[in-house]
């Protein structure tokens, strides 16, 4: 095994935390990693307004813009914080160099960043995104995007990988104990994730199925969403359970759809992701539920998040996706109809714990 | 950037790699014996190779006749009996006697007085027999076959990024991947070849075609190697695999049909072989290890495969291979050799119905690409997504050096076969039957709401589409087509009367039973629906996409 050079493309906190995992395992095994390179793109590029407004737009309602970036406090005793200083930062020329990127954008930016980067990419290089989300339809690509086709579309990399699974920033800057699937339809990719991010906190595991994790984690922020309403709400754990086992069965009727195999649904990228992103201290949509849940107007309460929220356009990408493949989707289309303030909180709560089938596997 | 262009007329290559074939043909029968051999050791025990081979092989000949074997079925008794008490060595000598013979069964041949009569007298001659028109003016048309010439080229039209396409042949190797249809697409292609000034390209074609005297002749000294598709064994596929590597590394032009056989659909492929056309990329990869040092051996030009689509307004075959996929799954069958193509009256019968209508044929060559689906600029280097140069050889670097790695290739090519078949969707040209079968199999669709396919076809039902009505439907679908960005050939992109017409005659000229027909009323009567659904494939397949 010789050393790759790994370069961390985003800007925002789940980027800092895996370059600053990067940097730990580099410093326990220089053979496996040789350098930490950060690439920070343009703050224009990737401000979190950007991406809740390309929400707003959609939905043509009005929502002031939110907080710009991430404020880093939650990492500021974090065990991680005395090594994130040496992650070595470049220009994006010097890109090129890096044997192994891992790209962490809000899905709107990513192809602006991608754009910028293309010209020092290379055929050698492996990209493995780490991104939540697909890149919903706009008037330049008419349809619904998953993040690795549009790295194929807009840069020479081929060798494309997509992460998911249960493992927050927290965990990656306390090295909790969590794990990842890297989905790539190439073994190698498999590998060098392997090499440069399994450590003594973290498990790697691969497989070919990369549509399955992509959208599965995509789908995870629906589900933070509903089971954030739900909490707020006092339902408990067995909502929590219900939202997470029935969301991934509705997830992926849609995936399949798209390409994807159903168990990877069903395992740490789907089910298992889900488990971590709908806990108290979870993610942004999680929080964007509970504000949900209390009646805050959807602007205000992306406002108060003040962190990029991928659930909302994600409500929207899986409900227009269930629409065209005819597929049955009853928390989705729920949270669909609270998103738009068509539906009183408890009505939608009641809809998205009553399924109208009864056979499990339907 | 690149225009199409229409060709009128020969302007033909004088200078190409298959000249040289003759001289070569010995150095590469050692050299794919030898590399098969290789390569088979280092993945498997001659016992188990031999083994396997010889089993499929007993199986295969003691249920079907034998035609044209390499070995008997007395000899592969008499060796796998054998196998049990032969030494390494001993087993190594019969694998190496095998792959051998296996390999001058393939390898093909290029004689230029053949193909220069084959190129030069046989177009004007088939023009000649089977002009429907005045055949008093015979005598006189005979003085001037450039003329005959120009009638066949506006029967069989040739389009594309052509003139991009011959700055490639001088610089590279084209691999030419045609949709397939028909047994006539290999004679059209070679044709379209010729007459797009590109050079002729050597080209697997089944070996049961061989048996033809006449047309194995020509075939055997024009290019053609020969594919053995009823062996099923691995062995037998390895040498065939490693036969097409040597010759696109020496440089001979090559031509695959992806789809693997005719397709039986009358749909443009969607899903595509590899096997073949992944010889493309094990050869462009020799080449960068050869560059880098890591192997030895001559250079190997840079590989460029061309999508090329063969869009015919009336096919050969069509009542048998749609015959043969409506059967029930699984009773389909991989090789006919009972079809249209092997009766010389319906041969005949379909020529003269083809000279009878303008742009009957057209074939359109794609955008080039490199191996790993890139666009290539003028002189051949690959282009990234945003017109940037991209340097293909970084794709097979393992620690900085170029290198096979059979699972990563296996799925770049499956990349670029679909970026293949998406060309294929882009540049298919529908032709007025196509477009008339189409609007035709929607109304049989109103007409029974609710019935899947076979009840539709089978269902009685008579059918009178009145003329307004038909022409407002293809006027509509010619719209919704071209905003599509798909091509309208000859007829097809003229007024809807001009469509029906076209396509109405074309039925009537060839098929025992038209697929539709004109009724005394001036409307137009559905025939044999089998057909309708078989030329509407045609178009509907294009809506496949993603």
């Amino acid at each position: 095994m010789s050393g790759l050079t790994v370069a961390v493309i985003g800007g925002g906190r789940w980027a800092r935390a895996l370059a600053g995992f990067l940097l730990h395992n580099q410093r326990r095994s220089q053979d496996r990693i040789t350098r930490v390179l950060h690439y920070r793109p343009p703050r224009e590029l990737v401000r979190a307004q950007e991406d809740n407004r390309s929400y707003a737009d959609a939905a043509q309602t009005d929502i002031p813009a939110a907080a710009g970036e991430v404020p880093d406090v939650s990492a500021v005793d974090s065990a991680q914080q005395a090594e994130r200083r040496q992650v070595t930062s470049i220009g994006v020329s010097e890109l090129g160099q890096a044997d192994v990127i891992f790209l962490a954008v809000p899905a709107p930016s990513v192809r602006k960043v991608l754009r910028l980067a293309a010209p020092h990419l290379h055929g050698a290089q492996t990209l493995i995104h780490a991104i939540g989300s697909v890149i919903p339809a706009c008037e330049e690509h008419p349809h619904t995007t998953l993040i690795s086709h549009a790295v194929g579309e807009e840069t020479p990399i081929r060798k494309v990988g997509g992460l998911a699974g249960p493992a927050l920033a927290p965990d990656l800057e306390e090295f909790a104990p969590a794990a990842l699937v890297c989905g790539s339809r190439f073994d190698e990719v498999g590998t060098q994730a392997i090499q440069v991010l399994s450590g003594h906190s973290l498990l790697v595991y691969t497989t070919h199925d990369l549509i399955g994790v992509e959208l599965s984690r995509a789908g995870s922020s629906v589900i933070a969403l509903a089971a954030g309403v739900a909490n707020i709400l006092d339902l408990g754990t067995p909502a929590r359970a219900i939202l997470i086992t029935r969301g991934a069965a509705e997830l992926a009727r849609i995936a399949v759809k798209l390409g994807a195999e159903e168990r990877t649904f069903f395992g740490l990228a789907g089910v298992g992701e889900f488990v971590a992103a709908t806990e108290r201290r979870g993610s942004a949509d999680f929080e964007l539920g509970r504000l949900l849940g209390q009646r805050v107007p959807l602007p205000e309460a992306l406002k108060q998040v003040g962190r990029v929220c991928d659930g909302p356009s994600m409500v929207r990408e899986a409900h227009l996706l269930g629409h065209k493949f005819h597929v049955r989707t009853s928390i989705v289309s729920a949270l669909y109809q609270l998103l738009h303030g068509k539906f009183d909180t408890k009505d939608a709560l009641l809809a998205l714990l009553s399924t109208d089938i009864h056979n499990e596997r339907e | 950037m690149i225009q199409s262009v229409v060709v009128q007329g020969f302007q033909p290559v004088s200078d190409y790699p298959l000249l040289r074939f003759h001289r070569e043909r010995e150095g590469i029968v050692r050299e794919t014996t030898q590399r098969a051999l290789s390569s088979v050791l280092a993945a498997s025990a001659p016992e188990y190779v031999l083994n396997d081979a010889c089993l499929q092989e007993i199986r295969r000949l003691s249920e079907s006749s034998a035609q044209e074997e390499v070995r008997d079925l007395g000899d592969w008794k008499r060796l796998w009996r054998s196998l049990g008490g032969k030494s390494k060595r001993e087993l190594e000598h019969d694998l190496r006697a095998l792959i051998a013979d296996y390999t001058q069964d393939i390898a093909g041949g290029f004689n230029k007085q053949v193909y220069n009569f084959a190129s030069q007298v046989v177009p004007p001659a088939l023009s000649l027999l089977l002009s429907p028109e005045k055949p008093l003016q015979l005598p006189l048309q005979m003085l001037q076959p450039h003329k005959l010439l120009d009638s066949l080229a506006e029967r069989l039209q040739v389009q594309g990024p052509l003139s991009h396409l011959r700055k490639l042949a001088e610089v590279g190797t084209l691999v030419c991947v045609p949709t397939h249809l028909s047994n006539l697409d290999s004679p059209v292609m070679g044709y379209a070849l010729q007459a797009a000034g590109l050079p002729p390209t050597t080209y697997g074609a089944g070996k049961n075609l061989f048996t033809n005297p006449m047309l194995g002749f020509f075939m055997r000294n024009c290019g053609a190697y020969r594919v053995d598709r009823r062996i099923r064994h691995e062995l037998y596929k390895d040498v065939l695999k490693t036969y097409s590597q040597v010759i696109l590394e020496r440089g001979y032009h090559s031509m695959f049909f992806p789809g693997g056989t005719r397709s039986r659909s009358g749909r443009v492929e969607g899903r595509l072989k590899l096997g073949l056309l992944g010889t493309a990329l094990t050869a462009t990869i020799e080449g960068f290890r050869r560059e880098a040092g890591e192997a030895t051996g001559g250079r190997v030009r840079p590989i460029f495969i061309v999508p090329v689509t063969v869009n015919q307004q009336l096919v050969l075959e069509a009542e048998t291979l749609i015959a043969d996929y409506l059967k029930e799954t699984g009773r389909a069958r991989f090789i006919i050799e009972d079809d249209e193509s092997a009766q010389w009256r319906k041969v005949v019968d379909f020529a003269r119905s083809m000279m009878t209508h303008t742009g009957a044929i057209v074939i359109r060559f794609g955008q080039p690409m490199d191996v790993l689906g890139h666009s290539l600029n003028e002189v051949g280097q690959s282009v990234g997504p945003h017109g940037q140069l991209v340097d293909l050889a970084r794709y097979f670097w393992v620690q900085g050096k170029p290198q096979a790695l059979p699972q990563r290739d296996a799925e770049y090519m499956n990349q670029t076969a679909v970026a293949i078949a998406r060309a294929y969707r882009r540049e298919t040209v529908l032709l007025p039957t196509h477009l008339l079968a189409s609007v035709l199999w929607r109304r049989i669709g109103q007409a029974l709401p609710g019935l899947d396919l076979y009840r539709r076809l089978r269902q009685p039902l008579d059918l009178h589409v009145p003329q307004a009505d038909l022409l407002a439907d293809v006027a509509r679908l010619q719209t919704q087509l071209l905003h599509k960005r798909h091509h309208l050939g000859p007829r097809a992109d003229g007024t809807p009367e001009q469509v029906v017409e076209a396509g109405l005659a074309a039925f009537a000229s060839y098929h025992t039973e038209p697929a539709a027909i004109r009724t005394p009323s001036n409307a137009v009567s559905i025939g044999d629906r089998q057909l309708l659904y078989y030329y509407q494939n045609r178009v509907e397949s294009l809506g496949d996409a993603e």
